[in-house]
């Protein structure tokens, strides 16, 4: 069965190392082997199940497999997060975008990725948990040694940051019917405020001193030989986790610590004890309750007898607490006696007995990003829980969780070393507690982000102006704050151009706008643009980290603000640029593939020059997206950088017709990159095409954009537009081609589209707006035949209703007509707004480049097409996509053409 | 020499795109030719190829064919007839001023090759001025030009001289009999298709003018049916193949686009009666645009343009 499992192959092949490692002996290496053999056998046996019944219920695969429904959900959980059940469309939550690599090998990734993305809550739990111990944990954070790492994943498994089941978070030990379940504190027995009457730990503790009080009577009472507890290193203030043995050493261990302590690194030393008792915060009881969920280390946990929790609304690095002191109190931690918060305030007690406070909010912002992602004040997860919310001073908060929690709770007032309050569920001291539990609970939840102001749309319909306004900048700076800064931000790697979006929000967070512009424009020259029309939504805002958690970071308004923001302050900030290499590179087309290109090589120094066939350039940016989506004089300010640059831009040069490939050959062009785009219209065939009133959308938005027929009779070339316009097509070009009738002064604008809402390809954005602007939506409606009447002039379309079949090979379902439903829409202008195919003007003139059949460029990954030299990319070799993927391949492009220029 | 080669497309590459020569064909007041300098074009221009132009920021992309080329001069030379806005704007130019932007040369160049039998080539009105290129190129391959101008009266008449200096036979017919022939173009043509046989025939002219052309030379008559390209100048904006508002339909209802796959076409082929329809599309719009500029110029638009 080992053959199956990838994972029971990684420990069998290390065994001698693992051995060596010292944190399992032979016996306990054995044994581990055998439960993990289980496990994964069980997992095997599901996922067979699941292929089986073709569907994922955990009840009915319980009762097949004879296991709990709840363990079951543990497995699915598992399973899923390691990307087994995708071909179920059940995907992990956000790692798969960035850990596919790993996935593949059916392990886990190692946890640096929690690192890495912001989300380490500090536990310490991965230290103990490796078998060979790669991981070390040093200020505030974890190194990991690759080179002695055996890739077996099980501390990304065990990490209770990684994915946490819900079903273990209300799950509840042994059962037991007294158990009550709050929403706020989750399961508990009884809750108590309570003081200590011990008179030593009086003096020392913090609060009611209940932690201590326990752990004493534990002692007493024989219960452990050991506590993990959190004592205090050389450094004033500076946490360090340790094992107490006796009462004695347990007095030193007394007191709040504020900072960050991985106490769980130190778990795997408690072998040498046989019950020992943990002390520690919300996030390490979910690791120990995940540990005993599926078989990851069980040495190390079966000798724990009490877990008791300590509330905590965040912690802090070691670092931040430097920071704080010396930021909002100018102290040193040696100068300082005692931290505590009370009655939502920071308390600082020095020396000499007096204090200073702030409040809670100011200290915030040193806080740990990890604890941003943590809905767990309570410590939900122990035995018994502990903190001060909801008691008076002096005294704390006891939440008596499981049996285990409420016997030793009893054996220590039976000690008489405690006295207790007992709190119900509607006194004011509960309903306190609760608020700052369900306030952690929905932290990020009500970060939401903001809305931009827009045009009404009853007036913006009678204007050409752009609809959304921007954010203000006290909008924009609000919106900076809530950014995490991942260490290995998932935004970046949906950005198609890879721009460092956490270092420019950073810059914009620190106010310093002018550092923000510069930096985004060493990775995109196109902000201003890229802000408008790309489509976030589907890119660096669907990886955001915080998508998965409540609502993504407004990167694109962001990029927008800040490029906008230069245009406003007619600053022309030039990204930082390679002296001249004097090598020529030739860029056919000036659409979004090309400026980009154009703008990357000119950084890396060459000699660039644009050919554009119109008497303007930014190719669809001009022609095709109306004004009232991107002003047009903001393409021409993102063409100006370019020529500040030192880009070069001639028009009205049709490369094919005006020069030839071998014309630029003779002009010392040393590499080509085509990129002029799928330009041809598609027609549908159907009767009444060739009607007056019938055009493409290329024609009605190319009039419109680039020859501004929307000023006619200003500007001379004249647009003809319709009492009732019906545009056919549900892309982007078929919601600009009916937003922009309706501008032109159409009476009413209907939108015919085969699909449904749901497959509707235009942005969602643009879609929204359209429909508040009155556009009237058919959807499946398929044009059959276009009529005219006697001078030719359309004047009704035939259209048959749709039904959706089996999905097609785009994976969405096909449409098919539906018998008899034939009617007539009365119209007099239709729009055909149904794609493009590629134009072959240039390609013909070269007729050694290969082309695949449907006339696109045939080209490598890094657009390098089938004659030296000549590079491709955007619509014309992808065929119609966004704008800025066209600019992805433009910058992919422009690596490749700095490669084959440098190795000439 | 490479250098030279080199430096010249930089050169001519920022050259402004200057008007030459200016000058008022026959004495309508209508006709007008220009010589454009544009060395690029001129030096790939072919028979068959036209360009677009636009005079000034508010201007249209008007499409005009090439009337002849000189490489060395690197000059392309137009004609047009005003009929609109755009026209008489282009008209009010003179020689030395610049236009805005001139792109080509677009559309395909014609085939050119020594044919067993003649060609008749057929022009009519201002199309007389692209059928110059086309004879001299086919006569220049050894090929019998037979030419056929028309025109309602002798005033829009232009070019006799230089069109019979490319042609072996050269017919002349006016609408009212002012000069030459009087009558309609398709009545010599008839002669010469019944009298000798022809190659193929290639008609210039007024949508109505290629219409009876080809159908005359489709062999539905008596006549035999003679092989005929027709040029079309459709309304165009790219003239690229991007927009489609020049395409145009054939009988079968195929649809053809006459910037990419033409101008010139088997004008059997063309469904003329729609081409006619569309051709009208704009003609409110034209008109409004029109009016508009000679309120602003204090033209009477009567009197000034027809």
């Amino acid at each position: 069965m080992s053959g199956h499992s990838i994972l029971l192959k990684i420990f069998d092949d290390n065994k001698d190392k693992i051995l060596e490692a010292g944190k399992y002996d032979k016996t306990e290496y054995d044994e581990f082997i055998i439960n993990l053999k289980n496990a994964e056998n069980i997992r095997i046996n599901i996922l067979e199940n699941i292929k089986e019944m073709n569907s994922i219920d955990a009840k009915k695969l319980g009762e097949k497999s004879g296991i709990s429904e709840q363990a079951m959900q543990c497995n699915i959980e598992y399973l899923k997060e390691l990307g087994s059940l995708k071909f179920m469309g059940e995907t992990s939550r956000f790692f798969q975008n960035i850990i596919d690599e790993s996935l593949k090998k059916d392990t886990f990734p190692n946890v640096s990725i929690i690192r890495d993305t912001n989300l380490c809550c500090g536990c310490g739990l991965c230290v103990s948990i490796c078998p060979v111990n790669a991981i070390t944990y040093i200020e505030g954070t974890f190194e990991l040694n690759e080179e002695i790492c055996i890739n077996c994943g099980l501390c990304f498994a065990g990490c209770p940051r990684s994915f946490f089941p819900r079903v273990i978070k209300h799950s509840n030990e042994g059962i037991n019917t007294t158990i009550k379940h709050s929403e706020s504190v989750n399961n508990y027995m009884e809750i108590y405020s309570a003081q200590t009457q011990d008179t030593q730990i009086k003096q020392v503790a913090q609060d009611g001193g209940i932690v201590t009080t326990l752990l004493k009577t534990a002692f007493q009472e024989g219960l452990i030989d050991a506590t993990l507890a959190v004592g205090e290193s050389e450094n004033p203030h500076c946490p360090l986790p340790m094992f107490v043995r006796n009462e004695i050493e347990l007095l030193k261990t007394s007191g709040t610590k504020y900072s960050n302590t991985p106490s769980l690194k130190i778990l795997s030393q408690s072998k040498k004890f046989n019950k020992i008792a943990v002390v520690g915060t919300p996030c390490m009881m979910e690791a120990l309750k995940k540990m005993s969920f599926y078989p990851l280390n069980k040495p190390f946990y079966e000798n724990i007898s009490f877990k008791i929790g300590l509330f905590c609304m965040e912690s802090f690095d070691y670092n931040s607490i430097l920071e704080l002191l010396h930021n909002e109190f100018d102290r040193s931690p040696a100068h300082v006696k005692k931290m505590d918060i009370d009655k939502g305030r920071f308390y600082l007690y020095n020396e000499d007995g007096t204090s200073v406070d702030i409040p809670l909010k100011r200290i915030k912002k040193y806080g740990r990003l990890g604890c941003f992602f943590c809905d767990d004040l309570t410590a939900e997860q122990a035995d018994i829980s502990i903190g001060s919310i909801g008691s008076e001073s002096g005294w704390s908060t006891v939440i008596i969780r499981t049996q285990k929690g409420a016997d030793l709770f009893e054996r220590a007032l039976k000690r008489n070393l405690i006295d207790k309050k007992k709190i119900n569920e509607e006194e004011k001291s509960f309903i306190t507690l609760s608020n700052i539990a369900k306030s952690k609970q929905k932290t990020y939840k009500d970060n939401r982000r903001p809305k931009m102001i827009e045009q009404e749309p009853k007036k913006r319909i009678k204007n050409f102006d752009e609809v959304p306004f921007g954010l203000t900048e006290d909008l924009a700076f609000k919106e900076s704050l809530r950014c995490l800064q991942c260490g290995r931000p998932l935004c970046v790697t949906g950005c198609p151009v890879n721009i460092d979006i956490p270092g420019f929000i950073k810059r914009i967070k620190l106010k310093k706008n002018f550092d923000a512009i510069h930096h985004i424009k060493t990775y995109n020259l196109l902000p201003a643009i890229c802000g408008r029309v790309c489509p976030q939504e589907l890119q660096c805002e669907n990886s955001c980290l915080l998508n998965s958690l409540g609502e993504p970071i407004s990167i694109g308004y962001l990029e927008r603000y800040i490029a906008d923001w230069e245009r406003k302050n007619q600053l022309k900030e030039c990204p930082d640029c390679k002296p001249t290499n004097n090598k020529k590179v030739a860029i056919i087309g000036s659409g979004p593939a090309g400026l980009t290109c154009a703008g990357e090589l000119a950084m890396k120094g060459y000699d660039v020059t644009i050919f554009e066939a119109f008497h303007e350039g930014g190719g669809v940016l001009v022609y095709g997206i109306p004004e009232f989506r991107l002003p047009k004089e903001i393409v021409k300010s993102e063409i100006e950088t370019l020529k500040m640059i030192n880009v070069k831009i001639h028009y009205n040069s049709i490369i094919g017709k005006t020069l030839s490939i071998d014309d630029l050959r003779e002009m010392r062009f040393k590499a080509f990159f085509i990129g002029v785009g799928a330009g041809l219209p598609i027609f549908i065939q159907v009767p009444g095409l060739n009607l007056n009133g019938v055009l493409t959308a290329n024609e009605f938005l190319t009039r419109s954009n680039l020859m501004k027929a929307y000023r006619f009779p200003e500007y001379d070339t004249p647009i003809r537009v319709g009492k009732v316009v019906t545009v056919v097509g549900g892309g982007n070009v078929a919601m600009d081609s009916a937003r922009t009738a309706l501008r032109l002064g159409a009476e009413k604008v209907i939108m015919v589209y085969r699909r449904s809402e749901a497959e509707m390809p235009a942005r969602k954005e643009e879609y929204h707006h359209g429909k508040e602007e009155g556009i009237d939506f058919r959807f499946l409606t398929d044009p059959i035949r276009f009529i005219g009447d006697e001078n030719d002039n359309v004047k009704e379309m035939e259209v048959v209703s749709m039904e959706l079949g089996e999905p097609d090979a785009s994976g969405r379902r096909r449409p098919l007509p539906i018998p008899n439903s034939e009617h007539i829409i009365e119209t007099d202008t239709i729009i055909l707004a149904i794609g493009a195919n590629a134009n072959p003007i240039l390609t013909r003139s070269i007729p050694e480049l290969k082309l695949n059949k449907r006339g696109y460029i045939e080209t490598d990954e890094n657009g390098q097409t089938s004659i030296e030299g000549v590079f491709a990319g955007g619509d014309i070799v992808t065929g119609s996509a966004t704008v800025i993927s066209a600019m992805g391949a433009g910058k992919k492009a422009a690596g490749a053409i700095d490669n084959y220029l440098t190795n000439l | 020499m490479f250098l030279i080669k080199n430096e010249y497309y930089f050169n001519v590459l920022k050259m402004p795109y200057k008007i030459l020569k200016k000058k008022d064909l026959g004495s309508s007041n209508m006709l007008v030719e220009m010589e454009l300098e544009v060395p690029l074009i001129a030096k790939k221009a072919r028979a068959g190829n036209f360009i677009l132009i636009r005079i000034n920021e508010k201007g249209e992309r008007i499409p005009l064919t090439v009337a002849d080329y000189d490489r060395n001069k690197g000059t392309i030379t137009i004609v047009f007839q005003i009929v609109g806005k755009s026209t008489k704007l282009l008209s009010d130019l003179n020689e030395g001023n610049e236009l805005l932007d001139v792109v080509g040369p677009l559309g395909n160049e014609i085939h050119v090759k020594r044919y067993e039998n003649p060609i008749i080539i057929v022009g009519g009105g201002v199309g007389i001025a692209p059928c110059y290129p086309q004879a001299k190129e086919l006569k220049e391959a050894g090929n019998k030009i037979i030419t056929i101008i028309g025109a309602r009266n002798k005033d829009l008449l232009f070019w006799k001289e230089k069109m019979a200096t490319v042609s072996d036979e050269f017919i002349v017919c006016t609408d009212d009999g002012s000069e030459g022939r009087k009558g309609v173009v398709t009545d010599p043509l008839k002669e010469i298709i019944k009298r000798e046989t022809i190659d193929h025939v290639i008609a210039i002219g007024p949508l109505i003018m290629m219409k009876f052309v080809t159908l005359t030379t489709n062999g539905s008559g008596d006549l035999p049916k003679v092989k005929t390209w027709v040029s079309l100048n459709t309304i165009m904006i790219d003239g690229t193949g991007m927009c489609g508002g020049c395409r145009f339909s054939t009988l079968d209802g195929e649809i053809y686009f006459a910037c990419v796959d033409g101008p010139d076409v088997d004008g059997h082929s063309v469904d003329f009666d729609n081409l006619l329809k569309r051709s009208g599309r704009f003609k409110d719009q034209e008109e409004e645009s029109m009016r508009c500029y000679c309120q602003e110029h204090g033209y009477s638009q009567k009197k000034e343009v027809q």
